[in-house]
């Protein structure tokens, strides 16, 4: 049997200009070379139909700006592989749970307060994700640059896989017919109308970055009123069939924050714009905050009447002063 | 009177492995007139008017579960319409559709 | 009380359409404001169907799965140097073409459905989109960790970035892609997902990924393979698009006519460069341009899907005739046009080996011999007695395809094809009445777009002299471009085969 041999050759270069250019001659990580110098960025042939007023990819899109569009890398560094084993992985974690609640048939430990809970505040933000999902993948198609774009675009992606959750949810208090009654909550209730109606002014929000934050600042309330303070009392109480979830979704927003964090704070530092954008940030903190915070406070509300009790309200009074800038 | 044209040939291509094996054998078993082509990596099998794929059939053969989803992860391309896909089969034939208004 | 399972029709229901709902607090025509202005009529977004019915979990279960499976092969395939077994150092131009020509289109599809999957009126096909956004997105990255293999051993790789957007052929397949980009949502579905991924999508990747495995290379044959999984359900939305249109109002009807016409014809244009490949391009070719054609076009598409659309009213496309007569000739003057500009590309060309052009000669037996082999001999004459040549001039690009008028009147392979469209006191040129049809349709469009030649001409291209030119486009004189014979490329391969040998041969 003849030698394995490996014939020594040495490399000529690791990798790809534009991913050299940036981090030198060591190795690339997969991340970086799918994503650093992807996007076209000159000679575009002809301007949007719908948008003549716009380059095809234009950094004029939205008001917050980079001046090196790659200043911002995901802390994560999800490109499509990583992204999709890690939210597969998860993904069996979590049905294993589901399945656990559904084959115990944990529903029916239900209390009618957190029958209300789970029907009348959780499932029904399925529509609240849905609409992030749009407000997502728009971001997606109009930021500046692969690393914010590839960030948003597996974001939609996620936003949608929590609305299947909670949809999930909603199937186990009741089929069908327990849906079709959570979104009419969704429609009519006031506890939802704070919530429905900042989705809906987002969605024609022309600058997909404030939309993004300002989404961001309600996400912000949202999850740890349900999946921090909620969540604690449910475990405290026992019910299991919130608490066997919930952490999914919380260990969701706390990796969310990750990279939205670092996008604001690329922002901020900018060395050219940072100033301007820090002006862009403080007017969405003014015209989006108190939106925000009217979902939260909805929220908060029927919490603390379905638990006779004023501490959801509390909560998110003392949440608001942290997060203020 | 109608006149009656040359059935069309439906086909798909499945990737050439351990995981289609199973999938191509059933398909043979289900179908009555199928042919079988081999290309590199690739196998195709066509068949006039239409293929179905059955969960059952393919879970006999392979002597486990098998979720009908799966065939994603095999399948590299399919000349016809996918009818009907749900947890017990996939059925792709040429059919015409209802006009809607 | 058990929970009753659902089906999977209705499973998809509640998690896709379900989640959607009529909003109050703003205008619906201000949430989806771009579905009108086209002119097409939906009256029911309901009426889309999606086979495929993935949840969002499932989609990352068996996407997980082909990425685990892929990237283990290209892993094995780099550490264990299998681009030394190749067919030949040749191939990899090929490849170099793949990268900078398609790799940014399916980026620019992965920024486009993500468009899509925001502004399209109905939940489901937004959902398909917004699936199909993601997947292009995949096939990107894989395409670039595909090719990073490649690009650390051999030139012609590493600057796709700048080379994508300046070089003067690639302008082809980018002015494509941005073409749809800027169209409103319903053109650019037909251009996409009809045209490109059903109609002519066989045609694509066929050709590179059989080319891949005929020459050795599994890591690209793996990749695509495993992207033509996505590809399956990327054809269901293209042809389901056009079903739907087409049944939703008759009004759309010669709409989405046009757009076929439209979009057939700067997709066979595009497609010029797959030709060259399969013709040109492959150490060991295992199909020809015209029998691809044949078979995935004239066979699979005019004899299977247009007698089905026939029902709703639609016909083959404008011009079909033309990409019929030409495919005697596409491929070879294709090539020749690259071959003879050379010291302008950012991949090397050569002229074909005797045994090479008698393959040539079996596939197109009515015209190689008589029309294309005695350009081929010439050229070898003069690169054998040491003037390889090269056109130092510097020829115009069709206002609409890119491409130089490099195509024959079909019936007359001595007469060059070109067209004159005057517009607004200026004249444009086209190479084809496929082209002048597109351009004089929509001139306002059109116009915009500024062709590699003409920014040359305009002073915007580094210079006036070819050297300022090539460094502009992102070229390295006399490293990625010119003949293949006696390139850095050639000498490498080479050596390292020669070692090969020396060592005893790879087991």
């Amino acid at each position: 049997m003849a030698e394995l041999r490996q014939l020594v050759i040495e490399p000529k270069r690791r990798t790809y200009r534009h991913v050299e250019d940036r981090i030198g001659s060591r190795a690339p990580t997969r991340y970086e070379e799918a994503t650093i110098g992807v996007q076209p960025t000159e000679n575009f042939h002809y301007r949007p139909l719908w948008d003549p007023s716009h380059e095809l990819y234009d950094p004029s899109y939205s008001r917050l700006r980079l001046s090196d569009p790659e200043a911002f890398l995901d802390p994560r560094q999800f490109y499509y592989g990583s992204f999709v084993m890690n939210r597969a992985q998860r993904g069996e974690s979590l049905n294993q749970m589901v399945t656990l609640v559904q084959n115990r048939d944990l529903v029916q430990t239900l209390k009618y307060s957190w029958f209300g809970l789970m029907a009348g505040v959780v499932v029904a933000l399925r529509h609240y994700e849905a609409g992030a999902n749009l407000i997502s993948i728009n971001a997606a198609r109009f930021a500046w640059g692969t690393p914010i774009a590839a960030a948003t675009g597996f974001a939609a992606m996620d936003r949608l896989m929590n609305a299947q959750l909670l949809t999930e949810g909603g199937l186990t208090l009741g089929g069908k017919e327990r849906l079709a009654q959570i979104k009419l909550g969704w429609m009519e209730d006031p506890t939802h109308q704070p919530a429905r109606k900042l989705i809906e002014e987002l969605l024609v929000e022309p600058d997909w970055a404030v939309a993004l934050i300002a989404l961001d600042q309600a996400d912000r309330l949202i999850y740890p009123l349900l999946y921090e303070y909620l969540e604690t009392i449910a475990f405290e109480q026992g019910v299991l069939f919130f608490s066997l979830v919930a952490p999914f979704l919380r260990d969701w927003y706390v990796e969310q924050r990750k990279w939205i964090g670092a996008l604001e704070k690329a922002w901020r530092d900018d060395p050219e714009f940072g100033e301007a954008n820090d002006d862009v940030l403080a007017d969405i903190d003014q015209t989006w905050g108190p939106a925000a915070h009217a979902v939260a406070h909805a929220l908060a509300g029927r919490i603390d009447t379905l638990l006779g009790d004023p501490g959801a309200y509390r909560f998110i009074d003392e949440l608001i002063k942290k997060v203020q800038r | 009177m109608t006149t009656t044209s040359p059935p069309r040939t439906v086909s798909v291509e499945l990737q050439e492995s351990e995981a289609s094996g199973a999938v191509v054998e059933a398909i043979e078993r289900d179908n009555a007139h199928v042919d079988i082509s081999h290309m590199p990596g690739l196998v195709r099998l066509a068949s006039p008017h239409q293929l179905v794929i059955k969960r059952e059939t393919v879970e006999a053969i392979l002597g486990r579960d098998w979720d009908t989803q799966e065939f994603n992860l095999v399948i590299v391309t399919y000349s016809g319409n996918i009818a009907e896909w749900d947890e017990d089969q996939i059925v792709i034939n040429w059919q015409e559709r209802r006009r809607y208004r | 009380m058990k929970m009753k399972k659902l089906s999977l029709k209705e499973q998809y229901h509640v998690m896709t359409r379900d989640l959607d709902w009529e909003p109050s607090y703003v205008d619906r025509k201000r949430v989806y404001p771009y579905v009108e202005f086209e002119g097409i009529k939906v009256h029911d977004w309901e009426a889309w169907e999606d086979p495929f019915r993935l949840t969002v979990a499932s989609y990352f279960k068996y996407q997980a799965e082909k990425e685990r499976r892929l990237y283990a092969v290209l892993e094995s395939f780099d550490q264990s140097q299998s681009h030394l077994r190749l067919s030949d150092g040749r191939y990899l131009n090929g490849m170099k073409l793949f990268l900078t020509g398609l790799t940014p289109v399916e980026y620019a599809a992965y920024r486009h459905f993500a468009f899509l999957a925001r502004h399209l009126g109905g939940p489901a096909p937004r959902f398909s989109a917004l699936c199909q956004s993601i997947d292009e997105l995949r096939h990107c990255q894989t395409q670039l960790h595909t090719f990073s293999i490649f690009n650390k051993y051999y030139e012609g790789f590493d600057n796709y970035h700048q080379w994508g957007d300046r070089l003067w052929y690639l302008a082809v397949t980018k002015s494509y892609v941005e073409d749809a980009m800027s169209a409103g949502p319903f053109e650019s579905l037909v251009a996409l997902s009809f045209s490109l991924e059903y109609l002519l999508t066989n045609l694509v990747f066929v050709p590179f990924m059989s080319g891949a495995s005929f020459n050795g290379d599994s890591a690209s044959a793996t990749m695509g393979f495993s992207a033509q999984s996505d590809e399956s359900r990327h054809m269901t939305l293209g042809l389901e698009v056009v079903k739907f249109l087409l049944e939703q109002d008759e009004g759309n009807v010669p709409i989405v006519q046009d757009w076929l016409d439209k979009w057939f014809w700067r997709g066979y244009r595009a497609l010029a460069l797959v030709a060259n490949l399969m013709d040109y391009m492959l150490p060991t070719p295992f199909m020809s341009w015209k029998e691809g054609f044949e078979l995935y076009f004239e066979e699979q598409m005019m004899g299977g899907l247009f007698p089905d659309l026939e029902f709703y009213g639609l016909r083959p496309p404008r011009h079909v005739d033309i990409a019929i007569a030409e495919k005697e000739h596409y491929s070879h003057q294709t090539n020749f046009a690259l071959y003879q500009f050379s010291h302008l590309t950012a991949f090397h060309t050569w002229t074909p080996s005797p045994e090479h052009l008698d393959w040539l000669s079996s596939k197109y037996p009515q015209t190689f011999d008589a029309v294309h082999r005695p350009v081929w001999e010439k050229a070898m004459r003069a690169a054998e007695s040491g003037n390889r040549y090269y056109n130092m001039g510097l020829a115009p690009q069709c206002q609409v395809c890119m491409i130089p008028p490099i195509f024959t009147e079909p019936g007359d392979p001595t007469k060059l094809s070109l067209r004159i469209s005057e517009y607004k006191g200026n004249k444009y040129v086209t190479c084809s009445d496929g082209c002048k049809w597109i351009f004089d349709r929509e001139p306002e469009k059109y116009i915009q777009a500024r062709t590699p030649t003409d920014r040359v001409l305009q002073g915007l291209a580094g210079g006036p002299t070819i050297p300022e030119v090539v460094s502009w486009f992102g070229i390295t004189e006399g490293v990625e471009n010119r003949d293949y014979v006696g390139s850095g490329d050639h000498k490498s391969w080479t050596e390292w085969q020669q070692s090969l040998t020396l060592a005893g041969g790879q087991q």
